[in-house]
């Protein structure tokens, strides 16, 4: 079984030693005067399609098409030769035209969204073993309601049994939105617990005012702060891991479209080849 | 002060194998053979032979055609014919389906592609079942309101295939209940038949204390199974068959632990490692003088070392490993080295013996302690043997190997299949994992990288794609360290769920091995279930194919089937979960395959 390093190394040389020769190839494509642009650009068309199928093996998992895992390690490796090819496809600057802009847009979108969704792989990974239980994330909801209902029924009981309001109140002004749903995602992400931080200063702040009796339930009222802060860090992280594919993909789609008007422009408007 | 809870120690018989068992079924089959000639003071007043009839035993009746054993099935109990008679049907038996089990057949590339569009909207959903399933067979139930599968055409059975009689007195059954294996064959009622079940633990008692019993047991091991045992050990592979059937008469059979390891393992899983680990019956402590070679027969047994007032797990061994070798290759090389040094300065001719290579070193014990984990069944090849018949025919490339010493106790024995580095290769918090929570049993164990895993789930809407819309694991298990087991069938070894199924539906398939269920056979009783010790097998309520629930027409209950992985089986390419995980974040290990666990790992 090969070393995720010693692997990453080979499909590295591999890619080097193709991107090597696509360029040598667009030199003397060039130096032929040839337009390379042709060349670049049916190249690029080959690697989209081959990298779109993907996709297609993902829903076919019941055939032996080869692991998803394999051909994720082509995807990712040829993504890379797609973003030199298409650089030498621009001839390395901004696109002139409208139409060209926006496909250039798409591109970059499909592209920079792809190595984004790698890099987080990888690291919201683990970060997410690090820090959290596992849980699903479509279920993280239910399970945030129901540390609302725990701690509201806390809450109650606190007030009726101590006759105190004090913790009702912290609830009512501080807790009872964060209670309410996935909070703080854009927090978490960072990688900071300031919120969280704020909400058990303000929890030790009130716990002055509290009796022995109150501060038993104070501190229940804290681990549960600290359960529903555990969802929302999974929570964030695991949406961003799913979401991001909500960019990757569209944008293919809308960069494969304007990729087919490109080419019918470029065949009924282009001049000599 | 809170009141401690109290309850009287469970004791060996607490739960009877039969309630049906009166005084006067006790004094029948005492006055049965073999029960008549035993010498009733061999058994101690809170362990006696009557006791032993009355909770271990049953009497069960069979009609004609009535499938008494299966072939292959993992059964806990022998059966002694009280009257009447049983057919053995002799090899190549009986055809799998009639056994009820399912025929493995894999799906063609357009029926796998299919399952796109085809799988069901609704769970669980099942075809309705036809008799089309179990050829050949149906079921009814006995007098102890137990389900039978019985033949419908005996005649034409016994005509097609080879069958051997056994009448009253005969007693089958006993060398896979003792020795925890497979039947060998498959055994029907011919015609209305009266036989007594006698579980495991009443047969391991009994084979205690009565010579004959033990002599009869011991014997047909020895002939049947133990010879083939030893020649598939590496180091006895060689011999020629004199001296193989020396060590065949020579060898000592032991067993540790308990039979039913699963349900004391459910009990006793949250306890403290401490107490966990002195519940482990000790099969040689570290210290010990290494007097025989042993053979994991069955089972499996942890290889722990001292340090300071705690034990180390060192590794874990299976069936077909070895333990001692090490100290007595050692141990045997200083002795002919030290009486290779007295004839030196006897004659001074400098004779060396091929094999013995000088070392002077003190002579060693076991340098690690050997327990057994659940239930293990040992063969105990004596030292001496091993030094007369075995190691003076090694090469020394075999005693190095063999003979390797490390006072660390990284290695000192062998395991069919692995080799120095495995052990060292796994960090020894995730072996104490693995055999804590004997997930040592699989070899299909569903391991997830949480590091690498996304948490995207391809690996469950995989599994669930191939298996008609319904996931059969669930991505959530124990974690140790970035390593989860998830909740998937690790098709074990010493598969215990198929322990009592009464109509044969869990199955080992063939080949492969995989632990399947066969859906048309399974009545939804739920043994099997209730025996993983891992929760791995689910029983759900299956419907028709317009959603609704399918029911009984009798008692108008849902129609309950146990389900769980079968490794996808019948798809193409194997485990869909393994082959859609993007991020090589899950594996299906086989757990007696140390390399590829600890490459793995070590990725």
């Amino acid at each position: 079984m090969i070393t995720f390093s010693r692997r990453r190394w080979r499909n590295g040389l591999i890619s080097a030693i193709a991107a090597v020769g696509l360029f040598a190839w667009y030199t003397a494509y060039d130096v032929s005067l040839y337009q390379p642009a042709y060349l670049t650009g049916w190249l690029l068309l080959a690697l989209i399609v081959l990298l779109t199928l993907y996709n297609g093996r993902k829903k076919l998992s019941m055939v032996p098409l080869g692991t998803a895992a394999t051909w994720l390690q082509w995807h990712v490796y040829m993504g890379l030769l797609a973003v030199l090819t298409f650089a030498m496809h621009i001839e390395w600057s901004i696109p002139n035209g409208f139409l060209e802009r926006l496909l250039a847009l798409f591109f970059v979108a499909v592209a920079g969204s792809g190595l984004l969704g790698l890099y987080l792989s990888r690291r919201f990974a683990r970060m997410l073993t690090r820090r959290t239980e596992e849980v699903v994330l479509e279920r993280i909801p239910e399970f945030i309601a129901n540390l609302r209902g725990e701690a509201e029924e806390l809450v109650m009981t606190s007030a009726v049994e101590t006759g105190s309001s004090s913790i009702a109140d912290y609830y009512g002004n501080r807790l009872a939105d964060f209670f309410a749903g996935p909070r703080n995602m854009r927090l978490h992400l960072q990688g900071s617990r300031w919120a969280t931080f704020a909400l058990m200063t303000d929890l030790n702040i009130m716990t002055r005012y509290l009796n022995d009796q109150e501060m038993v339930y104070a501190d229940r009222l804290r681990r549960l702060v600290e359960r529903k802060d555990q969802l929302d860090y999974a929570y964030a992280l695991q949406s961003v891991l799913k979401g991001w594919l909500f960019v990757h993909l569209p944008a293919t789609y809308g960069m494969i479209l304007m990729i087919l008007l490109h080419l019918l422009l470029v065949y009924s408007f282009g001049g000599a080849r | 002060m809170v009141e401690a809870v109290t309850i009287q120690r469970p004791r060996r018989w607490d739960a009877r194998f039969s309630e049906d068992m009166d005084n006067a079924a006790v004094d029948r089959v005492l006055k049965l053979e073999p029960f008549r000639d035993m010498d009733h003071d061999r058994f101690p007043d809170t362990l006696s032979l009557a006791g032993i009839v009355s909770n271990d035993t049953r009497i069960v009746r069979f009609q004609d055609g009535d499938i008494v054993m299966r072939e292959g099935d993992y059964g806990n109990s022998a059966f002694l014919v009280i009257s009447g008679q049983v057919r053995v049907v002799l090899p190549p038996g009986l055809p799998e389906t009639m056994l009820g089990r399912a025929p493995s057949e894999k799906k063609s590339l357009l029926q796998a592609v299919a399952q796109l569009w085809r799988n069901p909207p609704y769970p669980e959903v099942r075809d309705s079942y036809t008799a089309e399933e179990n050829k050949g067979t149906a079921s009814r139930i006995g007098g102890d309101q137990e389900a039978r599968i019985f033949i419908q055409d005996v005649p034409t059975v016994l005509n097609e295939h080879r069958t051997a009689t056994l009448g009253a007195g005969d007693m089958f059954g006993e060398i896979a209940a003792l020795g925890r294996s497979q039947r060998t064959a498959t055994v029907l009622s011919d015609g209305p038949a009266e036989l007594l079940e006698i579980r495991w633990q009443g047969l391991r008692d009994i084979r205690r204390r009565v010579d004959d019993f033990r002599k009869h047991v011991d014997r047909l091991y020895r002939e049947r199974s133990l010879a083939s045992h030893l020649q598939a050990t590496p180091m006895f592979q060689h011999l020629d068959q004199e001296a193989i059937n020396r060590i065949v008469d020579e060898t000592l059979f032991e067993t540790y632990g308990d039979f039913d390891w699963h349900t004391q393992y459910q009990r006793s899983r949250d306890e403290s490692f401490n107490s966990r680990l002195a519940s482990e019956p000790t099969i040689v402590a570290e210290g010990d003088y290494p007097d025989g070679l042993l053979l994991v027969r069955a089972g499996f047994a942890r290889v722990s070392q001292g340090v300071n007032n705690g034990h180390r797990t060192v590794r874990y061994i299976g069936r077909g490993a070895v333990f001692g070798m090490a100290e007595i290759v050692h141990n045997w090389r200083q002795d002919v080295s030290r009486r290779n040094s007295d004839t030196d300065g006897d004659d001074g001719d400098g004779a060396q013996s091929q094999s013995a290579p000088t070392d002077h070193g003190s002579t060693k014990t076991l340098q690690t302690t050997l327990r057994a984990l659940g239930y293990v069944d040992i063969l105990r090849v004596p030292t001496t043997v091993i030094e007369e018949l075995v190691l003076p025919t090694l090469s020394d490339e075999e005693l190095a190997l063999y003979g390797h010493l490390d006072e660390q106790a990284e290695t000192s024995d062998t395991f069919i299949g692995a080799n120095t580095t495995d052990h060292s290769m796994i960090d020894p918090g995730m072996l104490e994992f693995l055999v804590e929570h004997r997930y040592i049993n699989g070899t299909a164990t569903m391991l997830i990288d949480l590091d690498r895993c996304v948490r995207c789930d391809e690996c469950a809407v995989a599994c669930s794609r191939a298996h008609d819309n319904n996931p059969r694991f669930n991505r959530h298990g124990r974690r140790h360290d970035h390593y989860m087991v998830a909740n998937a069938c690790m098709h074990c070894m010493d598969p215990v769920c198929m322990i009592g199924c009464p109509t044969g539906a869990i199955h080992r398939a063939s080949p492969g091995g995989q632990v399947v269920i066969n859906d048309a056979t399974c009545i939804g009783c739920a043994t099997c279930a209730n025996s993983c010790p891992y929760d791995n097998i689910r029983m759900v309520e299956v419907r028709g194919g317009n959603g609704t629930f399918i029911r009984d027409t009798v008692t108008n209950a849902p129609i309950v089937k146990a389900t769980k992985c079968d490794l996808c089986m019948d798809q193409l390419g194997g485990p869909a979960c393994e082959r859609a995980c993007p991020h090589d974040a899950l594996k299906r290990v086989d757990m007696q395959d140390l390399t590829d666990l600890g490459r793995w790992l070590n990725r």
